[in-house]
């Protein structure tokens, strides 16, 4: 019906983290954005870094780090997610993924508190024991079994870590008149 | 009986012939009538398409008059009217004021704040930049710092990109008088109108090598950011920094839009 294409914008920030089972280590976050085929990203860069942060008493990791995401969309199949690694920058500067995590972006308008709990895979005995003494978790080689390949999590075990706290505020353009739901 | 049957195969002939004849000319004649009624009947049923037809635009044009009617939004926008300006851009009040804050163990404290928006964005009116006073913790309320202090911005703007945020700079006053930085912290404005309150974690960027750390307890100056609201609004080149967290500060937003509906965008939900 409408001659245009729906604009979605995505306004918010990457608060903090918190019950990351570290004390000392500074950590940062990856956070990466996947869409469908049928969204176009406009003028950004879909991968964002937040500073290295180091705790409070109570734990919690500030990042205060803002995102501006606007996409114009064609097809509401692939809404965007988020796919988010945190990574542990230790004292003696070694870097290490330790938690991996994905959180699809709300699809209503609104302002959210978001939450993204993290997990992080476990093998054997072995490398358990190296992530005790030498620190350095088991790591995946790539993102597949986070986003695309959901049959082989079967093959992984997996370890609970902290979470990663998102505030996002989203405006709709037009899914009204294309008859979307979520700008009601 | 020769005759006979020659004149009745004359006759028979002739009215073959005639029949011919007849049928020919009734032919031409049935064609004719044939055709006409063809015609009529397309024309009957062109008649009845563009009937159709004509129902099917009215009933677009009259619900797109209704949606016209009842709001406009997106590619609705009146063009070249004289009421209404084309492309005209969306309003944004903010007031509020900034609460209290409680930062672990500094007293003394200082706020400047900053609104950092897009290029396609206009302060119509209101500060953009002001830093408050300096405010001790009580007895009574020992943990937390109150500024109560409000500001109040109009913005207007064509684009929803870069959306106007809030960049927080704390600073205390040690016990020689000296100002030095113990906090920074970003929050977007709300974008949905109403009342909101923001929680808004601050932290302390930490001195690059230990050196420089000493001297800077030495010197009664932590580090800071050199252009910390050009750092801070924008998401990139926050990498090599390495923070920790100070505390929180509570913000109150008062939040009004306009013509924002007209844009195609609907924050409210009705």
């Amino acid at each position: 019906m409408a001659d245009y294409k729906p604009e979605i914008y995505f306004i918010g920030q990457i608060v903090g983290g918190s019950d990351f089972p570290t004390d000392l280590d500074g950590l940062f976050v990856e956070a990466s954005l996947k869409y469908g085929e049928n969204w176009k990203l406009i003028e950004k860069t879909s991968t964002i870094q937040t500073h290295t942060s180091y705790p409070d008493d109570e734990g919690f990791f500030v990042f205060a780090h803002p995102f501006d995401f606007y996409f114009i969309c064609e097809s509401v199949q692939g809404w965007p997610k988020l796919n988010i690694k945190v990574w542990r920058l230790d004292q003696y500067g070694k870097l290490d993924n330790i938690a991996y995590g994905i959180i699809n972006l709300p699809n209503e308008t609104g302002s959210f508190d978001l939450e993204c709990p993290t997990w992080r895979p476990m093998s054997g005995w072995r490398e358990e024991s190296y992530n005790y003494y030498l620190g350095g978790p088991p790591k995946l080689v790539n993102s597949d079994p986070i986003v695309r390949d959901l049959n082989k999590r079967r093959f992984l075990t997996s370890m609970s870590s902290g979470s990663i706290h998102i505030h996002c505020e989203v405006l709709m353009k037009g899914y009204r008149d294309s008859f979307i739901s979520g700008d009601q | 009986m020769a005759d006979y049957n020659q004149d009745g195969e004359q006759e028979f002939q002739f009215q073959q012939e005639n029949d011919g004849v007849n049928n020919q000319f009734f032919d031409h004649g049935l064609g004719n009538f044939e055709k006409t009624r063809e015609r009529e009947q397309e024309e009957l049923e062109r008649q009845i398409r563009a009937e159709q037809t004509q129902k099917q635009v009215d009933y677009h044009k009259s619900s797109q008059e209704m949606r016209d009617k009842t709001r406009t939004g997106g590619n609705y926008l009146p063009i070249k009217t004289n009421l209404k300006q084309a492309y005209s851009p969306f309003h944004i009040f903010v007031s509020g004021h900034i609460e209290s804050g409680q930062i672990n163990d500094y007293d003394g404290l200082c706020c400047k704040y900053d609104f950092v928006a897009g290029t396609d964005w206009q302060i119509i009116d209101g500060n953009r930049s002001g830093v408050s006073q300096h405010s001790y913790k009580s007895q009574q309320t020992n943990r937390r710092v109150v500024w109560n202090y409000p500001f109040e911005l109009a913005f207007s703007s064509t684009n929803v990109t870069g959306w106007p945020q809030l960049v927080l700079t704390m600073t205390n006053r040690d016990f020689f008088g000296r100002d030095q930085i113990c906090g920074y912290g970003t929050v977007h404005i709300p974008t949905q109108p109403g009342s909101h309150y923001r929680y808004l974690n601050v932290f302390q960027p930490i001195s690059s090598s230990l050196l420089s750390q000493v001297f800077g307890w030495f010197k009664g100056k932590n580090a800071e950011f050199i252009n910390p609201i050009e750092l801070l609004s924008k998401n990139e080149g926050r990498e090599v920094t390495r923070v920790i967290s100070t505390g929180v500060i509570k913000i109150q937003f008062h939040v009004t839009v306009k013509n924002m509906d007209e844009y195609g965008i609907f924050p409210f939900k009705a």
